[in-house]
């Protein structure tokens, strides 16, 4: 009797003190589900990110319509910072300043062979270390070269990379988290490396998408076999850092399923990839075409909007259905 | 110019130093002259002054720790004293005069801006330089120009091994001897305008040289500045 009301009494204690955000948080969730305010008023657009600016094969033209179709969200958007061997940055298009396109949603990639820039750091949400790649490409490189294990080229040690990172933290005044995208090669060893060196996060790049394309997936690795070793190193280096994946998860329950394995945050790269229609042939018989309608101007974009809500609702409701379940069990 | 701005960096954090030079910034109002800042007693921080920009006049008095000056952008900096590894990492412009030794990784990634060194320089000198100009008045050590993409390193002492290694692009002027140079760039013969821009880039170093019994190497494989 004496253990029950104990059990009672400590079960009281942890409902009291449940924090308030986190009561309105699951209270809007359950009230509103299945309509578009439950996803927006949950946070899952904050464990969520895209890396399809950064790392797609699309224009110049495209990545910037696809990344006004993004903003409605708040994902981190990876993006290039402002380039400095010429290579032409998004944000330079159509805009005087490249540093005032940036806005805090955007997450800035630093590349192995890239210097720091301070004026596109000032503008970033976060800033992300990408270890792969091949430096200056100054060979000729296969498709899965670019996504290659890499250390910045002036890096030889843990040590010198951990000051890096130091240094960079300063010139951001610790505004920003800082992170380290890296490719599975010895995922412990590595993950453990990056979270000994004092980055905020890991991302580990599982599948990529280059083309914005399921059929032309990149696969890297399999998520069952490094998200243990991954999560181990994690653990092991006694840090707070938290582990990003970018998979070939496409369904809420897939991504729910990296959330529940520890995953902090998942790519939606594949979701876009899989929901992104065939390109429309044009028609050869334009003057008919003409005639019998006259077309709207439509973003080719505008898919991206649906198909993300449509993740985002998926998510919420999985989120209550397995709470349910969870409870019932 | 103003008098300058002291600051004594002794027992202070680096942020500190930086919230005073806000400060001082702040207190002068728009429209003010240009900053003038000395900073003296700094003991060997790491990453002191990084991301400064904006300051017309720099004066430091010490030895910098690792990553100092890095990404360092539209300053005027003198510094009295030796400096650590990755000084001026990712310089992007202004001019920065060390009259003291500096270590390894010297300009790393520097992408515009002057930098000259009175003293030696350590290995992996203007290690993936990508336009900035470097003069360094000693000798420095291996790998000096590592993956150097462009710019221009104009070195007056002696040099280590494998000298321009993984080079693509950019020029080096070389005074003394190389232990060993890399395959991936060759001599080229010193013309008068090569002499011409020794002998500028050693006027803006504050080096008294007329710009003769360099030596000049490029990359042998594409274009170079």
């Amino acid at each position: 009797m004496n253990f029950k009301s104990n059990l009672q009494n400590e079960q009281h204690k942890g409902i009291r003190s449940k924090p308030l955000l986190s009561r309105v948080d699951h209270l809007r969730a359950s009230r509103s589900v299945g309509t578009m305010d439950a996803a927006k008023g949950s946070n899952w657009n904050a464990r969520l990110f895209a890396r399809v600016i950064c790392d797609s094969n699309l224009s110049v033209q495209q990545k910037k319509l696809i990344r006004i179709e993004l903003d409605k969200f708040g994902f981190g958007v990876l993006e290039r910072q402002t380039p400095a061997l010429g290579r032409p940055a998004i944000s330079d298009i159509g805009h005087g300043n490249a540093a005032s396109h940036y806005s805090k949603q955007c997450t800035l990639a630093i590349f192995p062979d890239e210097p720091i820039d301070v004026e596109s750091l000032a503008a970033a949400k976060a800033i992300e270390l990408q270890m792969i790649g091949v430096p200056f490409e100054t060979l000729p490189t296969s498709r899965i070269a670019r996504w290659a294990p890499c250390m910045p080229i002036e890096i030889s040690t843990v040590e010198q990379l951990a000051k890096k990172i130091n240094a960079i933290r300063t010139i951001v005044n610790g505004q920003c988290q800082i992170g380290a995208a890296i490719s599975p090669a010895s995922v412990y060893e590595d993950v453990r490396a990056m979270a000994d060196c004092g980055v905020d996060y890991v991302c580990l790049l599982v599948d990529v998408f280059p083309e914005l394309s399921s059929n032309a997936r990149i696969k890297l690795g399999s998520i069952d076999d490094h998200l243990e070793q991954a999560m181990k190193g994690l653990c092991d280096s006694g840090t707070s850092a938290q582990l990003h994946v970018s998979s070939n998860a496409t369904t809420a329950e897939q991504m729910f399923g990296l959330f529940q394995a520890g995953v902090e945050a998942v790519s939606v790269d594949s979701c876009l990839a899989h929901f992104r229609p065939p390109e429309v042939a044009v028609p050869k018989d334009r003057y008919g075409s003409v005639l019998s309608y006259t077309p709207v101007p439509v973003s080719p974009f505008a898919w991206v909007a649906p198909a993300v809500n449509s993740l985002l609702q998926d998510l919420a409701d999985w989120n209550v259905f397995s709470g349910e379940n969870a409870a019932k069990g | 110019m103003n008098t300058p701005f002291v600051i004594n960096a002794a027992d202070r954090t680096v942020g500190a130093i930086l919230i005073d030079i806000e400060n001082y910034r702040g207190s002068l109002g728009d429209g003010s002259p240009e900053l003038a800042i000395r900073i003296e007693g700094v003991a060997k921080q790491d990453s002191f002054g990084a991301g400064l920009q904006g300051i017309g006049s720099l004066e430091i008095h010490g030895e910098l720790g690792d990553f100092g000056l890095c990404a360092l952008h539209d300053c005027e900096c003198r510094v009295d004293g030796n400096v650590g590894d990755f000084f001026c990492h990712s310089l992007k412009s202004g001019l920065v005069i060390v009259k003291g030794h500096a270590k390894d990784s010297l300009c790393a990634l520097g992408w515009g801006g002057f930098l000259a060194i009175y003293g030696n320089a350590g290995h992996c000198l203007a290690v993936g330089l990508q336009g900035s100009e470097v003069v360094v008045r000693g000798s420095t050590g291996d790998f000096a120009c590592l993956g150097m993409q462009s710019g221009c390193v104009v070195i007056g002492g002696n040099v280590g091994h494998e000298l321009g290694k993984g080079m693509r692009g950019g020029t080096i002027y070389l005074r003394g001897d190389a232990e060993s140079i890399s395959c991936d760039i060759e001599e080229i013969r010193v013309r008068e305008p090569d002499r011409l821009k020794i002998g500028l880039l050693m006027i803006k170093a504050g080096i008294k040289s007329a710009g003769k019994e360099f030596r000049m190497y490029r990359s042998v494989h594409g274009e170079s500045n």
